[in-house]
């Protein structure tokens, strides 16, 4: 199990990237991945400077995967796709199915992404004939599902051909909308939002009880905790997970990846990081109600 | 353009076809479709008599399986899909690729429509499910603007159906897991969007808190609307202040842009409301069917009635319609 490091692509000005880069270089990650996935209003790399960054971590020793946005839905959410899609040296990881759709068209690699909905084998198999070579499960996918999928394509004799990822650690997303609700509570709306997001960073949501619930990050939202499986590192490798996904956060990448990398290293059961999470999605709620038959 | 209604029990499918319905939808009663809900819903019985009852009447009858077959349970979802087959309905919903392989393999013969579960919002997805798949429809998400929706529609391969009216999905459909989040439940597998059996509403003295999960989503002060409460329409203390951070409870009205829907050749509007009551179908049914009408019969010159909004108004939740994404300002 290796650790690879995305970041979620929180919002940062372009000065903020820079010390990410940097920090992700000098992480122990093996695997990096780079690129815009929320909005295309944000200060981002052009695909230029992205790939020469892209090469940059490659000669440094990293593996390098280049993201692409979560939702696709005008023409110049396509063009960016298709700036990332124009190259054949590093893999995409498509996040909407216009991703699969434009790495198939110029015969890139690609990774599944979470939001890509992919529940089952007939799913994983129809990917795999389009140039899927790595695999996210979705977000609310439990353990016990992704064991059983998991041995149905052992049995398929798929397996090998790809290699699954989990986000082992970081705030999930839950969902992504046209809206801005970054913009949205500074009064502004997406078409005027002056990048709004980059200068108050991503937002806690509280219920009015003062419980945390939400995080808000332009057009997406997520968790309010992070997600965190590395108490399960036993489990994670037993499901034969290759890539174990960290977003640290807008911060960056952490002096504790350090230790994290040395458990992956050591064969240790679990790993317990310095803010723990929540297992939310990882095991089945209680008292599935029963309205079959009603 | 054609007017697809909502459907959720047998009860409802003769009032919204005679409230001028020219299509309708339905679900089986499982969690093969994103409203399972209890009471709601068709067996595969009531689902051969309803497909017998459209085809007297020469209306189109369509079942939404549009959640996503778990790992070693897809036979469920393809008896599903086997049985609206084999009931004669004129298309089946779907989301989830595997199932529309499935329902291409095994049933060529029905239409296959791509679900607005799939968020396929741009023309790669759509030309991907149409070579892959043979759909002919594509249910497109509430995340596109008209603009947007133009751009698909020119070049689109297969018909274009757009939801017209009814409760907004603020996210992009099938990528959200907000009730899941916070509930547990999920519209993807579990077949729900803030299952009825957890959400709670109490009477305090300074509003009505509702609850999802145990979650507050709002505090509504006497007399003030409220709607049915989902995580996207809750009102949360952000940046310090009490907000509806994401939406507003608000419902879906495009009957200002029916004129341009029609410019843009959309095939289908779809009204959605499949776990409101059969008044409900019927009564938004009619409005639209009268909007439509009287587009059909002016062209340019139809302005939409004023009593149409008002009544859609008194249907919708928390009192308020919005044309939601697809003017960009709402973005």
């Amino acid at each position: 199990m290796r650790l690879s490091l995305a970041p979620n692509w929180w919002p940062m000005d372009r000065q903020a990237q820079q010390s990410w880069l940097a920090q992700a270089q000098a992480s122990p990650a093996e695997r990096i991945v780079l690129g815009e996935t929320v909005c295309r209003l944000r200060d981002r790399m052009a695909p230029r400077t992205l790939l020469e960054h892209a090469q940059a971590l490659k000669a440094a020793g990293k593996e390098v995967v280049l993201a692409s946005l979560n939702m696709v839905a005008s023409e110049a959410d396509l063009a960016l796709v298709r700036g990332v899609c124009r190259q054949n040296e590093f893999p995409l990881e498509a996040h909407d199915m216009a991703g699969v759709a434009l790495a198939h068209q110029h015969g890139l690699p690609f990774i599944a992404g979470a939001g890509l909905n992919i529940y089952n084998l007939d799913g994983i198999r129809w990917l795999l004939s389009l140039g899927m070579v790595g695999y996210q499960p979705p977000m609310e996918m439990a353990a016990d599902t992704l064991a059983t999928l998991m041995a149905q394509c052992q049995a398929a004799q798929l397996r090998d051909r790809f290699s699954l990822e989990i986000l082992g650690y970081g705030r999930p997303v839950l969902a992504v909308s046209a809206r801005c609700s970054s913009a949205r509570v500074a009064g502004r709306n997406r078409q005027r939002c002056n990048k709004v997001c980059q200068q108050q960073g991503a937002l806690p949501v509280e219920t009015l009880e003062q419980q945390p619930l939400l995080t808000l990050n332009g057009v997406q939202v997520h968790g309010h905790r992070p997600q965190d499986l590395l108490g399960e590192l036993a489990l994670l490798r037993a499901l034969g997970v290759e890539w174990l996904r960290v977003d640290p956060g807008p911060q960056g990448a952490q002096p504790w990846l350090k230790d994290l990398q040395r458990a992956l290293a050591q064969q240790e059961d679990a790993f317990t990081p310095p803010e723990p999470g929540i297992r939310h999605f990882w095991q089945r709620p209680e008292g599935d109600f029963a309205l079959h038959g009603d | 353009m054609e007017l697809l209604a909502p459907v959720g029990t047998p009860a409802s499918l003769l009032p919204t076809l005679e409230a001028g319905a020219d299509a309708v939808y339905v679900g089986l009663k499982d969690d093969t479709n994103a409203r399972r809900f209890a009471g709601l819903n068709f067996t595969p019985a009531q689902l051969g008599s309803a497909a017998d009852l459209c085809r007297q009447r020469q209306r189109k009858l369509y079942v939404a399986i549009n959640t996503y077959p778990q790992p070693g349970q897809e036979q469920r979802w393809h008896r599903a899909v086997d049985a609206a087959c084999e009931a004669g309905v004129s298309a089946v919903i779907m989301a989830d690729p595997g199932l529309l392989a499935y329902a291409a393999k095994h049933h060529p013969e029905t239409e296959r429509h791509l679900s607005v579960q799939a968020s396929a919002a741009n023309l790669p997805s759509l030309r991907l499910y149409h070579e892959a798949f043979g759909i002919t429809r594509a249910v497109l998400p509430r995340v596109l603007d008209m603009t947007q929706i133009e751009a698909i529609a020119a070049e689109s391969p297969v018909e274009l159906e757009v939801f017209a009216s009814g409760s907004l999905c603020v996210m992009a459909e099938g990528r959200c897991q907000l009730s899941s989040w916070v509930s547990g439940h999920s519209p993807n597998s579990g077949g729900a969007c803030s299952p009825a059996s957890l959400v709670q509403w109490q009477e305090r003295p300074d509003g009505r808190e509702v609850r999802l999960g145990g979650a507050l989503l709002d505090r509504v002060a006497p007399g003030e609307p409220g709607g049915y409460p989902t995580v996207c329409k809750g009102r949360y203390r952000v940046d310090g202040k009490a907000q509806h951070a994401i939406s507003r409870p608000c419902s879906l009205s495009t009957l200002p842009l029916l004129p341009q829907m029609a410019r843009l050749g959309i095939h289908a509007l779809k009204l959605e409301g499949r776990q409101r009551s059969p008044a409900y179908s019927q009564q938004i049914t009619t409005i639209w069917r009268e909007a439509i009408d009287r587009f059909n019969q002016q062209g340019d010159q139809y302005r939409p009635d004023p009593s149409w909004q008002r009544r859609l108004r008194a249907l919708s939740e928390g009192q308020a319609l919005t044309t939601g994404p697809y003017l960009s300002g709402w973005q």
